[in-house]
């Protein structure tokens, strides 16, 4: 990301829970920008910070037991981590929104999808009852929502999962962000609707220039919507490269891993994968509140070597836009 | 597995015209205003050492299905048979025998475990209740179990929380072999885990049929997966099978235009390869209370003709082994 100017940059981001078995590194020291336009892509293992840093751009981190105790989120010219409660609140959901990883939870069951739609458009950018309710509409029918009339005054229980992502996408776009962060948005729902939602956010995305993070643990998901990834284990950053580098030849042990353990429906159908073994990355991911003095990865790593146990790898440039965290050189 | 060597027995597992509809209560006596139809004349089989795979969309009746065949929940109509024992007529105590037959892995390996009692008791009590084994031999049976699925014989006294989500799974997958079973429905038991431990427990249901001969009705939404396990897939759109073919089959020549439309959408690990601009499904998945009359899936089918409409399409074998349910084919 040197080339295009970022719209919004996480510079050595780090953020901590207070848990009885100690110190959670959740975030711990992530560095990530997007450009206009660009869709950035943040995938890896579950519970390996991806949330957590997405949640506190917007200082959504429950606070206690969760802190923002380094780093910055530099946004149109300000750090986010240090401005005013007030203006925190006037960039959620307006210059900067996000879809979450569960619509049911995230869309309040008691407000009709008309009412909550509107209710940022009247509250942030000043807009009259009935121009806001025009907006919803409108939106509703952008997400292709049928029957925009009527769902107006529905309510969330009333829609299926798919209507709801959809009504949790409009609500996102209605007042035109900057950045648009998706965490996980499709994960809870088919193929089908997946392949409908992730086509709406590209055809947003190009008519109004915004900025995605997109979170996935979807591999196939990056492949198609991401232009750059940042891959991230344990709470780091371990491996950044445009999309297609990094599956030409991911850099980083734990990426290699992941491309090679999920089942390929390109390979099976060219017919040489009559249910071959998969290759497993064996072993768990550590606890954040323990881990090693060196590289986190290195007890499921086959090319660990002491220096991988003893010291952090450093984050470095690999070739031309792309990086990882590894001592070794792979093999190509 | 060998089973092209035996003489033609009954399948393993024959679903013969299954339905199973929920009532929908309203009002304050709970009167029946209408149905569910989960389950609306569900017909496969599955022969032993056999996977099949089952995928279709969210609420499209697969689990209701595969809850159906253990009995968990009640079907309103239709035929089971296990080995060519009908089991749809039993009593609770013939019931109790056909259990240990068929056994079912669960998605969610968090809340199939009971977070009291260590894992490997939980095994244990199988063995006992069923009269396999108990005490010491059970204990050491259990043991055993979890060697094969990968754990610790030490891990049997850990407390379910004290396991990552592949490690439960591989306790609900020791569990489910406890009784030795000729059949398990495993219910999206790969949904909920890591990437990365995914394959490891894929590996060990592929392992297991090998070693045992067990035959698989696989759920899953994930298409890569089924391919990757299963030796045939069968498709459900809103209750019914729409269409069923070898793996290799299905996916070079897909006939239903939903399942054209499922394989499209799936997303390739491959950005040099871009998504084909025309995948993309309209609509919403219809209410499987008040599905479309004609073809269930014609609301949605970009080719659907008056009589789709109108008309169910039935069921036909239109190449060996490969059944589609499409007025178009
Ligand atoms: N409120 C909290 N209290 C304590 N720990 C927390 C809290 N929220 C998150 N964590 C921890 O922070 C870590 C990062 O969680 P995060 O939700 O960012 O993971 P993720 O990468 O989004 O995973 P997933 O793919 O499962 O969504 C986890 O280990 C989690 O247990
Ligand atoms: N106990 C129940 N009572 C009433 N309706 C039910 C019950 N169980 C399932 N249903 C309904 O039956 C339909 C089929 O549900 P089922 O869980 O079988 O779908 P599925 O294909 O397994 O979906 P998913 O992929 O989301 O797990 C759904 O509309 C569901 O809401
Ligand atoms: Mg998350
Ligand atoms: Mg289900």
């Amino acid at each position: 990301m040197d080339a295009m100017a970022a719209v919004l940059e996480l510079k050595n981001l780090q953020t901590q829970f207070a848990t009885r078995d100690g110190i959670v590194r959740a975030v711990d020291g992530v560095s990530y920008a997007v450009g206009q336009g660009e869709t950035l892509g943040v995938v890896g293992e579950s519970g390996c910070g991806k949330s957590v840093s997405s949640l506190s751009i917007l200082r959504l981190i429950p606070d206690p037991p969760g802190k923002i105790v380094g780093g910055s989120v530099l946004f149109a010219g300000e750090d986010l981590t240090r401005v005013s409660e007030e203006r925190i609140r006037a960039v959620r959901g307006n210059e900067i929104s996000m879809i979450f990883q569960e619509p049911m939870t995230s869309l309040n069951p008691m407000m009709t999808i008309g009412k909550q739609i509107s209710e940022p458009l009247t509250r942030h950018l000043g807009l009259s009852k009935k121009q806001a309710a025009d907006r919803a509409q409108e939106m509703l029918a952008l997400v292709q929502i049928p029957d925009t009339r009527k769902w107006l005054s529905g309510y969330p229980h009333e829609m299926s999962g798919g209507m709801r992502q959809r009504v949790m996408i409009a609500i996102a776009l209605a007042c035109d962000p900057k950045v648009l962060i998706a965490d996980e948005p499709t994960t809870a729902l088919d193929v089908t609707i997946q392949a409908q939602i992730l086509q709406l956010i590209r055809e947003l995305q190009e008519k109004m220039g915004t900025a995605v993070i997109m979170v996935t643990h979807d591999l196939g998901v990056i492949a198609e919507v991401a232009d750059r990834v940042v891959v991230m284990y344990a709470g780091r950053k371990i491996e950044e490269a445009s999309v297609k580098k990094l599956f030409a030849r991911p850099r980083h042990p734990y990426t290699r891993g992941l491309m090679t353990a999920i089942p390929r429906l390109d390979k099976i159908t060219n017919g040489d994968g009559l249910s071959k073994r998969l290759t497993e990355i064996p072993g768990v991911v550590p606890p954040l509140y323990d881990l090693p003095a060196g590289c986190a990865f290195a007890d499921r790593c086959g090319y660990a070597t002491d220096q991988c146990r003893i010291e952090k790898p450093v984050f470095e440039k690999k070739s031309p836009n792309h990086w990882a965290a590894c001592w070794q050189e792979l093999p190509g | 597995m060998a089973a092209d060597q035996k003489s033609p027995v009954a399948p393993l597992l024959e679903v013969i015209d299954l339905k199973t509809h929920f009532p929908i209560r309203t009002g304050v006596f709970s009167r029946v205003s209408g149905h569910v139809y989960a389950v609306d004349g569900v017909s496969i089989n599955l022969r032993e050492g056999e996977t099949l795979g089952l995928v279709g969309e969210s609420g499209s009746g697969k689990s209701t299905l595969g809850k159906s065949i253990m009995r968990l929940v009640e079907p309103t109509s239709g035929e089971i048979k296990i080995s060519g024992v009908a089991i749809t007529g039993l009593n609770k105590r013939d019931m109790f025998v056909h259990r240990r037959q068929v056994q079912m892995v669960f998605q969610d390996p968090y809340s199939s475990l009971n977070p009291r009692i260590p894992v490997g008791k939980v095994v244990a009590e199988a063995l006992h209740i069923h009269g396999i084994a108990s005490g010491v031999a059970a204990d050491e049976m259990v043991r055993e179990l979890f060697r094969r699925v990968g754990l610790r014989a030490a891990q049997t006294r850990n407390y379910a929380n004290e396991f990552s989500g592949g490690q439960r799974q591989r306790v609900g997958i020791a569990r489910a072999l406890a009784l030795n079973p000729k059949l398990i429905i495993a219910d999206e038991p790969v949904s909920a885990l890591d990437v990365s431990v995914q394959a490891q427990v894929i590996n060990l249901f592929m392992d297991l049929q090998q070693e045992l001969g067990l035959s698989y009705l696989f759920i899953a939404h994930d298409l890569a997966v089924v391919a990757q396990v299963c030796h045939r897939i069968a498709v459900m759109y809103l209750g019914k099978i729409i269409e069923v073919a070898n793996r290799d089959e299905l996916f070079k020549a897909p006939q239903h235009p939903y399942t054209q439309a499922l394989l499209a959408s799936i997303p390739i690990p491959n950005p040099e390869i871009k998504p084909a601009a025309d995948r993309v499904l309209q609509g919403d998945i219809p209410s499987p209370s008040d599905p479309p009359k004609g073809c269930r899936f014609h609301t949605r089918c970009p080719l659907a003709e008056t009589r789709c409409r109108t008309e169910e399409p039935p069921f036909k074998e239109g190449s060996p082994g490969h059944w589609v349910a499409c007025h178009l084919h």
